[in-house]
């Protein structure tokens, strides 16, 4: 098993490299530059192109590609440094760790949301499938999937902050003002795993060994609970980790509703300004969380189900 | 009779299915009494396997229902017990062992939770004491590391040793009845012998009755005292194993024994009833095997034989022995 969890945290080196690479390479398709962006197009007359050419050279944009790659990556391997921003001047390290954590608590708060209710509502509609609750249910969590979370977080907003005063609408200045947009990211990841839930569960309680717990007199809400469950719940983590992703990377969104300094919001800064540091820093940090989240979700699958083996 | 513990009168168990309604269980009686080990014997389709989950209440429902009979154990009626009264009486009473061992265990908990669970249920033992009954069980149905076993999960252990955890986890109780669906159907011929003879001794023991359910006459001989033979959701010969094997009087028994092969008899091919069992949707009038039936004859396709009582006890639904009326129909 700690083999196994060892082997499975190398396996993430040569990914994490991969990605690396494809978000550097591929945001230096995007049309201008960071510098261009910032002084205005030479062309337009407003800054000298002489000037232009030196922030250039000195941000080292005409090196070859690949030089400012290696130079990148060699600048986090060997010095943990993740650069300064163009725009900013200051080191990027610093701003990430400031905003990591409401990105986490958004991205990990909203999945912890969505599997709740999600798993609830999941086996209920199994409990009373096709009827009329479990109906219900699949057409909420249809909604739930369905509905933008910009639109979605100013619903909420309007509903519990304007009209009944009961919770925060901006800013992230504690538990409290964490619940709305938690709660707008998490009712997006309701419905994809409330409806896997769903069929996992309908997929088991048709199984011999639910026959053979009825036939000992095991109750009802114990076989789902309890026997069925567990035997149900390997699709449901691969949701769950899967939903994480788009949570973590829907965040941004979420933080721009509620003016949350998060790292989405710092992202999308980053890329009006073809901020390229800040842009690849960021998206590493995502890739990288959303990994580590996956691996977390694979070594999982052990502990649920004893016929998985490692190896 | 005093000694009778279950007493199953004109039961029937329809499946109400989008094609139509399906009779697994038509109009069937029989009783066990304390001790014996009555065989249901019959092909896939007769209704056999419908008839055990029918006294336990946990036939697939929707579609299955139970439209009509009774089944009296100890002189209640199981069929009006609440769901919640049936639970006390499964796995406590009356358990069931089933055909596939793999399928029937829960892949995801150790043999030993799922035996204590039943124990800590219906005997209130705490988790420490159903632990220790639960390596004592495992010993006794013939474990040879109890100790360890009890702590595996199924998929770590042979089908033979699946089988005796099914075995355990159904005696854990002590239950009055054992019902045991193909209990060795899935498995191989040698182990087959084991579970059988394990069987045998624990019926010594502990004095449980036993509803076997087979297709297997060969298991019928060596365990049975009384045998049912079911045909299409009815039984059409009901006697004790002697008989039966003696002197089969169903036409449909008679073609059974001789479908089994015999041990130095020279035999080019194995004898087989023609014809297939008749689909549940569409039963022939009268006598269901009269369509197969060698001896059929006028009254046969038009009305359905009763099952009568012969002079010596036996029951029997043909109407060979029937004409003119049961003689106490």
């Amino acid at each position: 098993m700690l083999r196994y969890t060892i082997k499975r945290l190398l396996q993430l080196i040569p990914t994490l490299l991969a990605v690396s690479m494809i978000i550097f390479f591929s945001i230096r398709l995007i049309p201008g530059d960071p510098i261009s962006l910032m002084y205005g197009l030479s062309e337009a007359g407003g800054v000298d192109p002489a000037f232009i050419e030196q922030m250039r050279e000195q941000y080292g944009l005409n090196d070859p590609l690949i030089t400012q790659y290696f130079r990148y990556m060699g600048n986090i391997i060997f010095h943990g440094d993740l650069g300064t921003s163009i725009v900013t001047k200051k080191p990027i390290m610093d701003e990430l760790m400031n905003r990591y954590q409401y990105t986490i608590v958004l991205a990990l708060g909203g999945t912890l949301f969505g599997s709740i209710i999600g798993i609830a509502v999941g086996i209920i509609s199994a409990v009373f499938h096709n009827k009329a609750a479990d109906n219900f249910l699949m057409a909420f969590s249809m909604i739930a999937v369905s509905m933008p979370s910009f639109f979605l977080g100013m619903i909420l907003m309007l509903v519990f902050s304007l009209n009944l005063g009961l919770l925060p609408s901006v800013g992230m200045k504690g538990v409290k003002y964490a619940i709305l947009p938690v709660a707008t990211l998490g009712l997006y990841a309701v419905g994809l795993i409330a409806r896997t839930t769903r069929s996992s569960m309908l997929d088991v309680v048709n199984q011999d060994y639910i026959r053979t717990a009825r036939s000992r007199g095991v109750s009802k809400t114990k076989i789902y609970l309890s026997h069925a469950f567990r035997n149900a719940l390997i699709p449901i983590l691969t949701a769950i980790g899967l939903r994480f992703g788009i949570l973590l990377v829907g965040s941004s969104i979420v933080e721009t509703v509620f003016t949350i300094p998060g790292l989405g919001r710092f992202m999308i800064d980053g890329i009006s300004h073809r901020d390229y540091p800040v842009i690849q820093s960021t998206m590493l940090v995502f890739a990288t969380t959303f990994v580590l989240v996956n691996t977390l979700v694979d070594l999982l699958y052990g502990f649920v189900d004893p016929r998985v083996k490692y190896d | 009779m005093e000694n009778t513990l279950l007493d199953i009168k004109n039961l029937k168990t329809y499946f109400f299915t989008e094609e139509g309604v399906i009779p697994a269980v038509d109009d069937l009686s029989f009783t066990l009494d304390a001790g014996e080990t009555l065989a249901i014997v019959g092909e896939s389709g007769c209704g056999k396997s419908v008839t055990s989950l029918s006294i336990l209440r946990i036939y697939p429902s929707p579609p299955g229902k139970i439209v009509g009979g009774e089944i009296l154990y100890n002189g209640e009626d199981l069929l009006q017990k609440s769901e919640g009264e049936m639970r006390k009486i499964r796995g406590n009473d009356i358990s069931m062992i089933f055909q596939e061992p793999l399928t029937a265990l829960n892949p995801v908990f150790t043999v030993g939770r799922q035996i204590m669970e039943g124990l800590q249920m219906h005997q209130h033992l705490d988790k420490k004491q159903a632990h220790e009954k639960a390596v004592e069980l495992l010993a006794q149905v013939g474990i040879p590391t109890p100790e360890r076993v009890v702590d595996e999960y199924p998929h770590q252990l042979s089908g033979g040793m699946r089988q005796r955890v099914m075995i355990a986890m159904a005696l854990s109780c002590e239950p009055k009845i054992l019902i045991a669906d193909e209990p060795t159907t899935a498995l191989d011929v040698t182990i087959q012998a084991q579970i059988l003879e394990l069987l045998v001794s624990i019926k010594e023991e502990t004095g449980t009755s036993i509803i076997l359910i087979t297709h297997d006459l060969g298991i019928v001989a060596q365990i049975a005292q009384n045998v049912m033979v079911m045909y299409a959701g009815q039984a059409v010969e009901y006697a004790d194993v002697r008989s039966i094997f003696k002197d089969p009087l169903h036409p449909y028994t008679v073609g059974l024994l001789r479908s089994v092969p015999v041990i130095g008899v020279e035999q080019d091919s194995l004898y087989s009833i023609k014809g297939s069992i008749p689909s549940a949707k569409d039963y022939p009038a009268g006598c269901r095997f009269s369509p197969r039936c060698q001896d059929a004859f006028a009254p046969c396709a038009g009305e359905m034989p009763p099952l009568c009582t012969m002079p010596d006890g036996r029951r029997v639904r043909c109407w060979k022995y029937a004409e003119g009326g049961c003689k106490d129909a």
